[in-house]
């Protein structure tokens, strides 16, 4: 009967989770498709579509995944956040860094310079 | 998790960090695409070519396969073999729409001439992407390898590891389909 009632607990877990994924697609892609963000600077936009992304992992994590269950969950999740922080370094480090590569070269080198190309990469060329 | 024995949880940690070690695979190939986000050379532009509402389907079918292979885990703790197999068939179906289209839609920006060799940018984009869908295919083999474990053993303690393991991976893929269609087709899109 216990065991039952956990099971219960799991499907409210799996529909709670899949609705909330469901609602955080369809806000990022309607607020693009639908042309809310035109006004929006780039980096609102970015940071705005970075957060729905973010959250909806989250969402997915706590919901899909049940690492937090069994009896080595605190090594799941210890691993996970020794993971995400090695993570957090390759991809933002990478990103700092390469961000003024090409910051003193002439022309775009190999870049195309088109105002209406989204190009997070380059604040100079956006400051004009 | 229905109290599985302490072999099994062990043996499912060791597969989650072989998925952590995965996802280090994909932060460096999402940090190439960042990296190369604007490098189009003389090639054609992301934004000309992406179709919103066609990834918009693709991410609902993998959504919805997630959900199902939920549903199927969901039978397992229930003990109902036709159950996880119905809703796995369901989730390989999704699996298998999802490939397709995106195999589809791979056949028309080559046709469209965004082929790899010709910017930093459609290289990027085909790795990222490509890596991603030879990581759903072969979760569309192990399904088809759970299939014939179930047909031979039922729902024996190992199959229920197995399909515990597989869950890990799937919905995995969809977590990281979450970055991809953020980082790739709507900024790309913007």
């Amino acid at each position: 009967m216990l065991r039952h009632k956990k099971n219960e607990i799991g499907l409210s877990n799996y529909l709670l989770g899949f609705v909330l994924s469901l609602f955080l697609t369809v806000l990022a892609f309607g607020s693009v498709m639908m042309g809310f963000l035109e006004d929006w600077s780039v980096s609102a936009k970015v940071i705005f579509l970075l957060g729905l992304a973010f959250i909806q992992m989250v969402v997915q994590i706590i919901f899909f995944l049940h690492i937090n269950e069994g009896p080595d969950a605190r090594w799941n999740l210890m691993s996970m956040w020794l993971s995400v922080c090695c993570v957090f370094i390759i991809v933002v480090g990478a990103w700092l860094t390469m961000r003024h590569l090409n910051y003193n070269m002439m022309g775009g080198s190999g870049r195309v310079i088109r105002s209406d190309v989204f190009l997070f990469l380059m604040p100079s060329v956006e400051k004009g | 998790m229905n109290a599985p024995g302490h072999d099994d949880s062990i043996k499912i940690f060791g597969f989650w960090l072989y998925i952590l070690q995965d996802l280090f695979l994909f932060a460096t190939l999402f940090a190439n695409i960042a990296v190369f986000s604007s490098s189009y050379d003389a090639g054609p532009i992301a934004k000309d070519l992406i179709s919103l509402p066609f990834v918009m389907v693709e991410t609902f079918v993998l959504l919805f396969s997630s959900i199902s292979y939920g549903f199927s885990v969901i039978q397992m703790h229930r003990n109902s073999l036709f159950g996880t197999r119905i809703w796995m068939a369901v989730t390989f179906l999704l699996g298998l729409l999802f490939i397709l289209m995106e195999l589809y839609e791979f056949n028309h920006l080559l046709n469209e001439g965004a082929t790899p060799q010709v910017s930093a940018y459609w290289s990027a984009f085909f790795i990222l992407i490509g890596t991603h869908g030879i990581h759903v295919t072969s979760g569309l083999i192990w399904m088809i390898c759970m299939f014939v474990h179930l047909s031979w053993r039922g729902l024996c303690a190992e199959n229920k590891m197995r399909l515990t393991c597989l869950s890990l991976f799937w919905h995995f893929l969809d977590i990281i389909w979450i970055g991809v269609f953020t980082v790739v087709y709507l900024f790309g899109a913007l």
